[in-house]
């Protein structure tokens, strides 16, 4: 009760003064009274109130109060003392509440673009004691440009954060880099992209070794503008002996390489057509399949045809890719969307 | 009996599918963003959406002025990280685009676009002193001016689909002439 009653006193306070700034004057003075009597209000409504109010929320509130009071500390992030802030984010011990602060000093971040307001997050995503407030941390990130602001601040990134001895680390690093790479730059980014190649080659192995996260990774990363470099990097993962257990992960490096610029695709469509002569894992050379139809698109019709006789059980498959093909649909997207039209991938294992 | 009528049933289900992708072939989904007004001012207005002056030629995009020029942030609209990649060279302007030098970057003057998936861009214009690429949400970009072809400062900002201009982005949300550019103001919802 006590919680919607100030949740009622914030939400006015949000919407009449949250996403105003004081500075966007570059010269002249006017519209410091709306900012000055914004700040004398926001004196009344305390950050420490405001978190309490988040905290009951999260624990007991419905799903619309939960969205609405953690976008309304986001967007107030932007107007509070980035310092306030950062002291409650390293105060706070509750991982639903650090990932909540967290995400407030990204937006922060993201409002302002200034990377500094990342550096405790960073901090405590190396060095908390507690497993759970470091993945918090992390979370928090999610769908800010944080690989960015990492290079920026130096120090830490992803690829040493992958090597977490915990695996809700481990799956926030991905979960981070995915999400970053569809929304925020919707796979267009670079820097992105061959990070999480990065990530995955070091997720390989090691102590922390996460062959499924690495999979994960790959499997659903933006490749579209990736250097020569990390071409060289995922081709590599294709030439150790194709152990059986590694399949998933043998078929997430075929995915990440059909989707690689057409400047690459010459020597990735001779790797991929060996690749289906050596390795007799079904899903593989599925993904084979799949992945010399996004690289050659219609010239892809002969050179399924010439796989047909190595391995008679995915004559349905290359019948399907060549039924698509044939459609003349221009967009990778389209074209694998009608080819689950005509044969549904089966479902996978999780 | 039964396996004909089944066979049929699918053959139809079959018909419908092929259709449909025939028909949606050209309309690849994107995600929709949410885009707020570019300048934090009460006093910013929608003053040409669909038309010019909402009465003359085709525009198609939604124009936003203050009254000033080279004095308030030129803000990023969408809400949420975006990367907003620059495209500048021109020099600063507060007056009317004149043939040569004025009409720079094909009269986009300096600006910015934010690229989306399947063809979708979301692009704004016409800005004075801009600041770089950036990603980042809401941030200054630079200035409201009047950079390349425009006649007085001002925002313009457009959402297109391999570069046909859409105009469903801000007629969904009944954004028209007079409608408040204050960046606490949704002025619509464009495609990425
Ligand atoms: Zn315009």
């Amino acid at each position: 009760m006590k919680t919607q009653r100030i949740a009622l006193v914030l939400v006015p306070l949000w919407l009449a003064f949250g996403p105003a700034s004081a500075a966007d004057v570059q010269s002249k003075p006017s519209g410091s009274a709306a900012a000055s009597s914004a700040l004398s209000l926001q004196k009344e409504c305390s950050l420490t109130a405001q978190l309490e109010t988040l905290r009951a929320g999260l624990g007991r509130g419905s799903g619309p109060l939960k969205t609405f009071l953690r976008k309304q500390l986001r967007e107030r992030a932007a107007t509070l003392p980035e310092a306030e802030l950062r002291a409650a984010f390293e105060r706070e011990r509750d991982p639903m509440m650090i990932e909540e602060l967290s995400g407030a000093l990204a937006a922060r971040m993201a409002r302002h673009n200034e990377p500094s307001a990342l550096r405790s997050v960073l901090e405590r995503a190396v060095q908390d004691r507690d497993p759970a407030a470091r993945a918090a941390a992390l979370r928090g990130l999610r769908g800010s440009a944080s690989v960015e602001a990492m290079e920026k601040l130096g120090g830490v990134d992803y690829t040493a954060l992958i090597k977490d001895s915990s695996k809700e680390v481990r799956q926030a690093v991905v979960a981070n880099l995915l999400s970053e790479s569809a929304e925020v730059y919707f796979g267009h980014d670079r820097a992105v992209s061959e990070q999480a190649i990065a990530v995955a080659l070091g997720a390989r192995s090691g102590p922390s070794a996460d062959p499924a996260l690495a999979a994960k990774l790959l499997g659903e990363i933006s490749t579209e503008s990736v250097g020569a470099a990390a071409v060289t990097e995922l081709l590599s993962l294709l030439d150790a002996p194709p152990e059986p257990s590694l399949g998933a992960l043998r078929a997430a490096v075929v995915l990440a390489l059909g989707g690689v610029p057409a400047s690459e695709s010459a020597r990735v469509v001779r790797r991929l057509l060996d690749l289906y002569r050596q390795d007799d894992s079904q899903v593989v050379r599925r993904a084979v399949l799949g992945a010399l139809c996004r690289l050659q698109m219609a010239k892809a019709l002969p050179t399924l045809e010439a796989l047909r006789p190595i391995d008679l059980h995915l004559s349905k498959d290359i019948d399907a890719w060549q039924q698509a093909l044939r459609t003349g649909l221009q967009e990778w997207t389209l074209l694998a969307r009608e080819k689950q039209r005509i044969l549904p991938d089966a479902p996978q294992p999780h | 009996m039964k396996s004909r009528f089944l066979a049929k049933t699918l053959g139809l289900v079959a018909v419908c599918a092929a259709v449909c992708t025939a028909l949606c072939a050209g309309e690849s989904s994107g995600l929709a963003a949410t885009a707020n007004g570019p300048i934090c001012d009460p006093n910013a207005k929608v003053n040409s959406t669909t038309y010019y002056g909402c009465s003359g030629g085709s525009h198609t995009a939604l124009d936003i002025a203050n009254g000033t020029c080279s004095v308030w942030n030129y803000r990023a609209m969408l809400v949420g990280s975006f990367r907003y990649t620059q495209y500048a060279g021109c020099a600063d302007s507060c007056g009317s685009c004149t043939a040569g030098a004025g009409c720079c970057n094909g009269g986009a003057g300096n600006y910015f676009v934010v690229s989306g998936s399947n063809g979708w861009t979301f692009r704004q214009l016409h800005a004075n002193s801009p600041k770089g690429t950036q990603t980042c949400d809401r941030c200054a970009l630079g200035l409201i001016g009047s950079t390349g072809n425009s006649t007085g400062a001002h925002s313009h900002s457009d959402n297109l689909q391999y570069g046909t201009r859409k105009s469903a982005w801000y007629t969904t949300v009944g954004t028209t002439c007079g409608t408040s550019g204050n960046c606490s103001n949704r002025v619509g919802v464009p495609t990425l």
